[in-house]
């Protein structure tokens, strides 16, 4: 079709009244905005989803604006007004969830100590998603040694159990923030890269590529323009499980001592790890209802995942 | 289908009724099939046909109620063999699926648990009614005889991994037949499987019939297939059965428009490119879920009236023989307009565009050598196609790949572009050659990038391929999808958002972004239905008169290749077996491999009487046979010869090359079974 050629396709066939001119053939299938609407009244009638979001909103609200849900402190110990603590006290009255030890509210615990797990949770997993991504389209995209290569790392970093590795990082570099960021971003790569990876090569071997091969497109190019918006499916879905494990690994760092803060600042992990002993006293609200957040934001999560994913594939 | 069969039953071994059925798809049921009236009788062989989307699979998974999660049936009845089957229980269903009933799906492969030995899986059917461990093996072994399976002892100790297509195909159909199924319902059987392979599998099918008095619900979109094999068919349409009758009657002499559409969209009786264009129906199916108190034809049907439009049309007789129509005009099928025999101006060009000089290409393979190609030497001249054709694994795809320049060819080998030569790889290749050489591909689906939209997959290889940059480029993008009659609306629009044919419009059109001198089509119109395919074969014919453009035109179709071939390239284990212009290669003396690849293809003009069979599989380039390639299969191998020394090419008059140690006189004929009329 040089430009010298006749623009105007139609007139020739007119003759022939064989070829019936396929009238600009209507679209196949629902528009893009009509499916989105569809999925997001599916999304929307799941109960699952409804329950996970009014969880996982309840926490993100807590996190933000604690003191809208409990006036209380959670770190000075509640005094009457004749200035005594009430230790150990059951839930009920005026502590919702009873108080601890030293008799600090255990409802406004586990109110503020959503903050901290849901700040250090998403940097961790967002780190893991874009380091993860790029690593795993490198290795699905170049296979050959530098495959080979990634993979090794990839695998050793897998075969290390997660908390015996994340306590050994700390110990070396010091119970910071950044350091237990840092651990877990590092530790939630490798799983990303491998499963960006196998879709990665899937994506491939399809013939879009090969055709941007034989148009001489750069690799890089390729990886980024024309693989990596067909994987964000597979990114999404791990993102959303990965959230779920950072929020369960970091609880579990803070209940072993490793949480990288002030054991006297609310704390799911911590407040388990210090008072679970005492359930055989009969004490049991300072543990239960911090693990009860822990598993609710996990359970959350999770119940939110599995939805969309689900409503992406009705 | 020549056999006369017993329909004298009263009890129908299946009978559809009014059969009305929908999918949920996000939370919506839509309608899909919208009344399916049938019956086949017992020993009668039923085909269902119609373009993808028509209903023809949901209504074979219905007819055992074999449904999806989200597949609802809300009227009509089931009735086979006098139950009922929209009243069973699930126990009950399965008891009727385990005995009386059997399905085989499209893919062999996906039916195959890959981790359990073929004679396992076989035994498996038969433990299921009630036989001993020791009991089932041997009826095993003894199924798989009857599916004539070649060393079928061999093949019981074998995974299904270690088994082609065609022996899977086989196997499966050997489980279906373990309960002697009054009901053996088969999804488009032959689909995945090779025209030589196909037939084979036809047969089988057709003898067995034979032997067994079960009722075949065959589901094709190859109309050949169902010619060939069925005694009455049923032409399906937005999911209702627009016409009925025995296959003769249908397909000689059809009465609803859209049959006849359908029949005018296949290149039949020889037509070649010059003759005339194909007829492509306009327009498109009705979608799922659309609510249809008319003719579903209507919008398309090119004698349609303001009745048509109103009211479901009654279903009028047209023989006494039970061949129906459901039109409201049945008089007026004379007018549906006959495509035009006009004689279109197709000329080649003498100067050579491409040369393809030695080219061979050898894999490295866990430290083999695999030769998938030979010494492979072809020219295209400007204007010109070049079909190729053989069966899978013959090379045809590495071809097209090393020539695009994704594989760079062995040394010593070069394709040449204007007489010079061009680098191996195509990000080595300089823009020009890049630019001369493009390809389409077989699914639309895997060729595009489905995170695109139309604009920026064409405005990428207008850039790419002219230089052209920002508005330019736009409006060279806008200019050729106006040409493969894209709208500006299309151009907004997601791959998926688009049918299939508009898909491989828009792949061609990326193609064409660079004024190419020579386009690789690989298969490019396999994954369409017919009457889309016949659109893409007329506007691949008209970019070829208006631009001059070569093509290497790869298909398994011999009716589409003969359509639109100037010259035939016959493949057979990476080497050319044989290389001439249609008209030599139809009238002959031809290869004998291409003589059995011709007789092969089941035609919807009739059927062949003397099929050439060809046993076996085609070999592995890894392990080539000696000699002449074709030996194994060849059967006018000349002992002692054939199977040790290497054919030469023989030009038998016009530049026709045959690769084979027969004399010339002693080559054979095709058998013409799509004579012109």
């Amino acid at each position: 079709m040089s430009d010298d050629s006749t623009p105007e396709p139609v007139t020739q066939d007119a003759a022939s009244g064989a070829e019936s001119t396929p009238e600009l053939p209507e679209v196949a299938g629902a528009t893009r905005k009509q499916i989105q609407r569809e999925q997001l009244s599916v999304l929307f009638s799941t109960p699952g989803f409804i329950v996970g979001m009014g969880i996982l909103l309840f926490w993100v609200l807590a996190a933000l604006f604690p003191t809208l849900i409990t006036g209380t402190d959670p770190i000075i110990s509640v005094r009457g007004a004749d200035g005594n603590t009430f230790p150990r006290e059951p839930p009920g009255g005026e502590a919702w969830f009873g108080t601890d030890q030293i008799g600090r509210d255990v409802f406004a615990r586990v109110i503020h100590g959503a903050g901290s797990i849901l700040t250090i949770a998403p940097i961790a997993t967002a780190i893991a998603i874009a380091a993860g991504t790029l690593t795993g389209l490198t290795m699905g995209y170049f296979l050959g040694w530098v495959d080979e290569f990634l993979s090794r790392i990839v695998e050793s970093i897998l075969s290390i159990p997660v908390i015996l590795m994340a306590i050994l990082v700390v110990f070396t570099f010091g119970e910071t923030t950044p350091v237990i960021i840092g651990t877990i971003a590092l530790l939630f790569t490798a799983p990303v890269a491998r499963t960006v990876r196998a879709a990665t090569i899937a994506e491939a071997q399809l013939d879009y590529v090969t055709s941007a091969k034989m148009r001489g497109e750069k690799s890089f190019f390729i990886i980024v323009q024309e693989i990596l918006p067909n994987v964000t499916g597979v990114i999404v879905v791990e993102l959303t499980v990965r959230l779920g494990y950072a929020v369960f690994t970091l609880a579990t760092l803070a209940f072993l001592g490793v949480s990288g803060r002030d054991p006297q600042l609310p704390d799911w992990g911590v407040d388990v790890a210090q008072n679970w002993e005492r359930i055989g006293a009969d004490v049991w609200w300072p543990t239960i209802f911090p693990a009860l957040a822990i598993a609710s934001l996990v359970i959350a999560v999770n119940l939110v995942a599995d939805s969309i994913d689900r409503a992406l594939k009705s | 289908m020549t056999d006369t069969v017993d329909t004298a039953t009263d009890q129908a071994a299946l009978a559809i009724n009014g059969l009305e059925m929908s999918y949920v798809v996000r939370g919506t049921p839509r309608e899909v099939l919208r009344g399916v009236t049938f019956s086949v009788q017992p020993g009668e062989a039923y085909g269902l046909v119609g373009e993808s989307g028509c209903g023809k699979s949901t209504t074979a998974y219905a007819a055992l109620r074999y449904l999806p999660g989200n597949g609802l049936i809300t009227e009509g009845s089931i009735v086979a063999d006098g139950l009922t089957l929209t009243d069973m229980s699930s126990a009950e269903l399965r008891e009727f699926r385990a005995r009386r009933a059997s399905m085989v799906y499209q893919d062999p492969v996906q039916a195959m648990n890959p981790v359990t030995k073929v004679g396992d899986q076989v035994a498996e059917a038969f433990t299921i009614l009630g036989q001993s461990k020791d009991q089932a093996l041997a009826s095993a072994l003894e199924a798989l005889e009857r599916v004539k399976i070649a060393a079928p002892e061999s093949v019981m100790d074998r995974y299904p991994y270690q088994l082609s297509g065609g022996m899977l195909q086989r196997v499966v159909i050997a489980m279906a037949l373990a309960c002697d199924p009054t009901l053996l319902v088969l999804d488009e059987p032959t689909t995945g499987l090779d025209a030589t392979v196909e037939a084979e599998v036809l047969d089988l099918v057709r003898d067995l019939r034979r032997e067994l008095n079960s009722a075949v619900l065959l589901i094709a979109h190859n109309l050949g297939v169902i010619r060939t094999m069925c005694d009455r068919v049923g032409v399906m349409y937005a999911g209702r059965i627009v016409e009925e009758g025995t296959v003769t009657d249908v397909f000689d002499n059809p009465s609803h428009p859209y049959t006849k559409g359908l029949l005018n969209s296949i290149p039949r009786h020889g037509i070649r490119k010059g003759d005339r264009e194909l007829f492509a129906i306009p327009g498109n199916l009705p979608q799922i879920g659309d609510a249809l108190p008319t003719c579903v034809y209507v919008e398309r049907c090119p004698v349609a009236t303001e009745i048509c439009s109103t009211e479901v049309p009654p279903v009028v007789e047209r023989t006494v023989g039970g061949h129906w129509t459901r039109c409201h005009h049945p008089d007026r099928i004379d007018q549906v307009p006959d495509p035009e025999e006009v004689s279109i101006d197709h000329t080649v060009g003498t100067e050579e565009i491409i040369g393809v000089r030695g080219v061979s290409k050898t894999f490295r393979q866990r430290g083999n050598d695999v030769p998938a190609l030979v010494s492979i030497e072809m020219g295209f001249a400007e204007g010109e196609t070049l079909g190729l054709v053989g069966e899978s694994g013959s090379g045809k795809s590495t071809l097209a790949k090393t020539m695009t320049g994704v594989h760079p060819p062995d040394e010593g080998g070069a394709i040449t572009l204007r007489g010079r030569e061009m680098k191996g790889k195509a990000t080595e290749r300089v823009e020009e050659s890049i630019r001369a050489i493009q390809m389409v591909f077989q699914n639309p689906d895997s060729a595009l990038n489905r995170a695109w939209t139309v604009r920026r997959i064409l405005m990428r290889a207008v850039t790419k391929l002219t230089g052209l940059k920002g508005a330019e480029a736009e409006e060279r993008a806008i200019e050729i999808a106006t040409s493969m009659r894209l709208s500006e609306r299309h151009l907004d629009m997601r791959p998926r958002q688009l049918s299939g044919g508009l898909k491989q419009r828009v792949a061609i059109a990326r193609a064409f972004a660079g004024d190419p001198e020579v386009v690789v089509c690989d298969e490019p119109t396999s994954a369409l239905d017919v009457s889309v395919q016949a659109a893409i074969l007329n506007l691949l014919a008209q970019l070829q008169r208006e631009e001059r453009t070569s093509y290497l035109f790869i298909s398994h179709d011999i009716g589409v290749v003969r359509y639109l071939a100037d010259r035939i390239a016959v493949m057979y284990v990476g080497r050319i077996m044989e290389l001439g212009t249609t008209e030599q290669l139809f009238d002959g003396p031809v290869h004998p491999y291409t003589e059995a690849l011709l007789s092969a293809v089941p035609s919807v003009d009739g059927t062949a009487s003397n099929r050439i069979p060809l046993e076996g599989d085609i070999p592995s380039p890894a392990n080539p046979p000696p000699g002449c390639v074709f030996h194994t299969r060849c059967q006018y191998v000349i002992e002692g010869t054939c199977d040790v020394v290497v054919p030469e090419e023989v030009d038998v008059g016009g530049g026709h090359r045959i690769l084979c140690h027969l004399p010339v006189d002693q080559l054979p004929v095709p058998v013409e079974l799509t004579a012109k009329t």
